[in-house]
């Protein structure tokens, strides 16, 4: 009857929940484990990948002494989408080049790094580690402004292509109780252009006065910490119960542009102001279970406060595009041998973002990720057990929903926008999504 | 032109990761760890640590366990400038710091497995992550060592392996990225109430992962005799793309190019000697081929003002004491690799006089704790810059008026000088899970 209950409170989480998390730790996974194990990572521990997950997973129970663990391998992922028009016409974002080709979302690449070693070992404190996780993309940064108006896959294009950095320092008070706190490292930019116009020409052809400047530019670019902090509480050896909670956080993108010397009117200039990489505040609810010693299960749920979300261009069509959503996350881990475990996962992630048959063409869909993974003792396979080094892979399948949208005329503000709007009369869009990590990690 | 200001951002982005100057834990400038500093820098052919992977990573060859360390610094430098004949200086001093932090083990598993180290090192400033200037006149005064080089976060990774008992290889890479920016500003009358509105604006911006690699040498044919080879790669960075601006009948297009140098190649001999029981000595001597660097614009600067060449000497002692403390120091001279400032730029630095202090406490020795503790102290004077400006060789600030008027933020004459000083700390976590 337990059982049955708890199962139909689980299903109940499934039926009511809307989720979205997005950017590297939520599309993918921090690490080859947790992606494995659907994300649901907040109540187990004993990884660089709790600095995200969950702080105090850092310093789980039954470590004792000294330890250091360096982790590195690679990610990958590969998205197939589509955005189609009433027509039948496949509808992609537009350039940023005059006359150049549309582009679609690329694919992720990158190398994935973690470490954790105990801090507390010199000062004779057991149990206080820190960790780091750390996603380097093929490109350090990459993102797109686009007017909220054009097509943009809202929560993938360019959210897996940025530098993700996550610290965390825990300790475990006692054998129950460990405390943690982390930091998500982000950046604001701040740029300053000046420029001086060099050259004015008309063009008696195309009616046009072409200008040159000469430009000069003072760009600060400011680090920024947004915290997550978390708990992890084991009642007993086979029960663990996590709780965490991670600040927003989104890259601000400000600055001035002036431009001197332009004729008849001197200087001229205007102040911009853009937004990336939104992250909203989650909460998560996160219990593990060891079923025997070998067969382990968790399930978390996290709360999503996306109606606080801001677009790349401040919401420019206006608020309520956004709302709230809770994801629920599923894992089992299955040690099959002394070397060998297999673990997989599921999540559903429902889509936060919805246009409403606006002048927005933001999109993105509900989510259905399932995912499967191995760990692999090597020293334990070679009989070298001193060999202490483990490779992970975990292998990702994402499911994008499909969707459609059709245009309100009563919500644009004339009918000149209406028709124009490159979403006019209507279209739908989904796809899907293979992801793929692999690990090697050392122990000491 | 309001993808102008999106430029900015992008050779911002740019340089984050990217390594500089005077070679730290990752290579920011003047973020060296605690020993490091103390003894000026010299130190490619001592045993290497997590500090010490940019610097020879042929030093991880050298490495008996696990470690990690991290630290600060604090830094405050005295800078000012004086055009002659106005009546006071122009104060450009600031305050800065930085933290580090930085890993490095030899590799777990059989007997060969750790003759091999590798390591990894990140300096992040504690202001900005990054704070680049490129003026728009070319005369603007600029300090190519104190302005930006410090703001700026720098990461490397390397590897390095014990081939005999008496050498040892290393090679590493620190980021370089470079940025592709392509940017369509267009005004779209009609498009909402307000004019900023109706800006539509596209912009792409990648910046993509280069990297500079190193390698280095380190030879001990004697006990008490170690030599070094090592060889830097120029880390430049790069913004580039293409603008386009349309309102209404005006068309402002074109390309934009920025560079960044933020180290030249390098190439280092150095060497170390164990004195005696107690005292070690090292001297490293680096040549600097700063011909290469352009201006902010990627244009190579010309022949009159063109940067030469130069070659460094550091070198560092340190004693070492019972119950695991060390005493050091050290002194490095750095030619200035500036010529005489006598055209358009106004490039500030002299010939550099380095002196630093330090000690450490190993506290494995003193209270079996496997902890270490640097502190350093440094101060970096430059010589006073003196330099006459050649009004044959400075443009005409407006054609339209007869003569050449001349505009030139450096003219007549101008003098400058700085003293950068330092104070930092170290702290070393000794893992272990090495060989014995």
């Amino acid at each position: 009857m337990k059982t049955r209950t708890t199962l139909l409170a689980l299903l109940g989480a499934v039926v009511i929940a809307s989720s979205a998390r997005a950017g590297f730790e939520d599309s993918l996974g921090v690490g080859p484990e947790a992606m494995s194990l659907g994300g649901s990572f907040a109540a187990r521990g004993g990884s660089y990948a709790s600095a995200y997950y969950n702080p105090a997973g850092l310093s789980p129970r039954g470590e004792h002494g000294g330890l250091l663990e360096i982790t590195a391998g690679a990610v990958y992922a590969h998205p197939v989408l589509h955005v189609t028009g009433a027509n039948g016409q496949n509808l992609l974002t537009p350039a940023a080049t005059n006359g150049g080709a549309p582009i679609g979302v690329p694919d992720t690449g990158g190398v994935l790094l973690g470490m954790r070693f105990s801090l507390g070992q010199p000062l004779k404190i057991d149990g206080l580690n820190f960790g780091l996780a750390m996603f380097v993309p093929g490109h350090f940064l990459s993102w797109e402004n686009r007017p909220d108006d054009d097509f943009r896959w809202e929560l993938l294009d360019a959210r897996t292509q940025v530098i993700s950095v996550h610290a965390g320092l825990s300790w475990r008070i006692n054998r129950f109780l460990s405390l943690g706190v982390g930091v998500r490292a982000l950046f604001n930019t701040q740029t300053n252009v000046t420029g001086q116009v060099t050259k004015l020409a008309f063009d008696p052809n195309s009616g046009q006065i072409n200008v040159q400047t000469q430009l000069g530019v003072d760009a600060q670019v400011y680090g920024q910490a947004t915290p997550i902090v978390g708990a992890l509480i084991t009642p007993i050896e086979r029960l663990r119960i996590g709780v965490v909670y991670r600040h927003p956080s989104y890259v601000n993108d400000w600055g001035t542009t002036v431009i001197n010397g332009v004729p008849d009117l001197g200087s001229i200039g205007y102040f911009s102001h853009f937004a990336h990489y939104y992250e909203p505040l989650e909460v998560t609810l996160a219990a593990s279970f060891d079923v025997t010693p070998r067969f382990d299960v968790s399930a978390d749920v996290t709360y999503d406060r996306w109606s606080d979300a801001v677009s790349n261009n401040f919401n420019f069509w206006g608020p309520g595009r956004w709302g709230d959503t809770i994801v629920p996350a599923f894992g089992a881990r299955f040690k099959a041998t002394d070397a060998l475990s297999l673990m997989a996962g599921y999540r559903f992630q429902k889509s936060p973002v919805d246009n409403f048959g606006g002048p927005s063409n933001m999109l993105d869909c509900d989510r259905h990720v399932a995912s499967l993974g191995i760990d692999l003792h090597l020293g334990k396979l070679v009989r070298q057990p001193t060999f202490d080094v483990h490779f992970t892979g975990g292998l990702q399948y994402t499911v994008l929903v499909d969707r459609s949208e059709t245009k309100d005329p009563t919500r644009f503000p004339t009918d000149a926008l209406f028709t124009s709007n490159p979403g006019y009369p209507s279209y739908s869009y989904g796809g899907h999504m293979v992801g793929l990590e692999t690990t090697l990690e050392a122990r000491w | 032109m309001r993808a102008a200001r999106v430029i900015g951002v992008g050779v911002a982005a740019l340089a984050t990761l990217a390594s500089s100057h005077a070679r730290a834990a990752a290579g920011a400038a003047f973020a060296e760890t605690s020993r490091v500093a103390s003894l000026a820098d010299a130190v490619t052919a001592r045993p290497g640590d997590a500090g010490t992977i940019e610097l020879n990573p042929a030093g991880l060859g050298d490495l008996r366990e696990a470690s990690v360390l991290a630290g600060g610094h604090a830094d405050y430098v005295s800078q000012w400038f004086q055009r002659t004949g106005d009546p006071t200086q122009q104060d450009r001093s600031r305050a800065f710091g930085g933290v580090f932090i930085a890993a490095a083990t030899p590799l777990p598993g059989p007997a060969w497995a750790r003759r091999i180290g590798v390591g990894l090192s990140l300096d992040m400033p504690v202001q900005y992550l990054l704070h680049l200037d490129i003026p728009v006149r070319a005369d603007q005064p600029i300090s190519p060592t104190y302005d930006s080089r410090p703001d700026r976060l720098a990461g490397a990774f390397a590897i390095g392996a014990k081939v005999v008992r008496w050498l040892d290889f290393g090679a590493g890479f620190a980021f370089t990225p470079s940025l592709v920016e392509p940017a369509l500003i267009t005004y779209q009358a009609g498009r909402a109430p307000d004019v900023n509105g109706n800006v539509e604006v596209r912009i792409d911006t990648t910046l993509d992962t280069g990297v500079s690699p190193f390698v280095g040498l380190r030879a001990k044919p004697l006990d008490w005799l170690a030599f070094s080879l090592v060889y830097r790669e120029a880390q430049i960075s790069r913004a580039t793309g293409t603008q386009t601006t349309t309102a209404a009948g005006i068309t402002a297009a074109g390309p934009f190019n920025f560079y960044q140098m933020w180290d030249p190649a390098t190439v280092v001999v150095g060497t170390a000697m164990t004195l005696s029981r107690h005292v070690s000595f090292s001297l490293d001597v680096s040549w600097e081929q700063w011909s290469a660097i352009h201006d902010g614009f990627d244009q190579p600067l010309p022949g009159p003002i063109q940067f030469h060449d130069t070659v460094n000497v550091a070198s560092g002692v340190e004693i070492s004491l019972p119950k695991g403390v060390a005493l050091r120091g050290g002194v490095a001279v750095e030619p200035s690799p500036m010529p005489e400032q006598t055209g358009e730029t106004n490039y500030l630095g002299a010939n550099a006089l380095t002196l630093a202090l330090g000690a450490g406490i190993d506290f494995r020795r003193l209270a079996r704790v496997p902890l270490a503790i640097d502190l350093h102290f440094r101060a970096r004077a430059d010589a006073l810059e003196s330099a006459v400006k050649d009004p044959s060789s400075l443009p005409d600030a407006d054609g339209t008026l007869p003569g050449n008027q001349i505009d030139n933020m450096g003219y007549p004459s101008f003098r400058s000088q700085a003293l950068l000083v330092q104070g930092g700390l170290t702290a070393t976590l000794f893992i272990g899970g090495g060989r014995p």
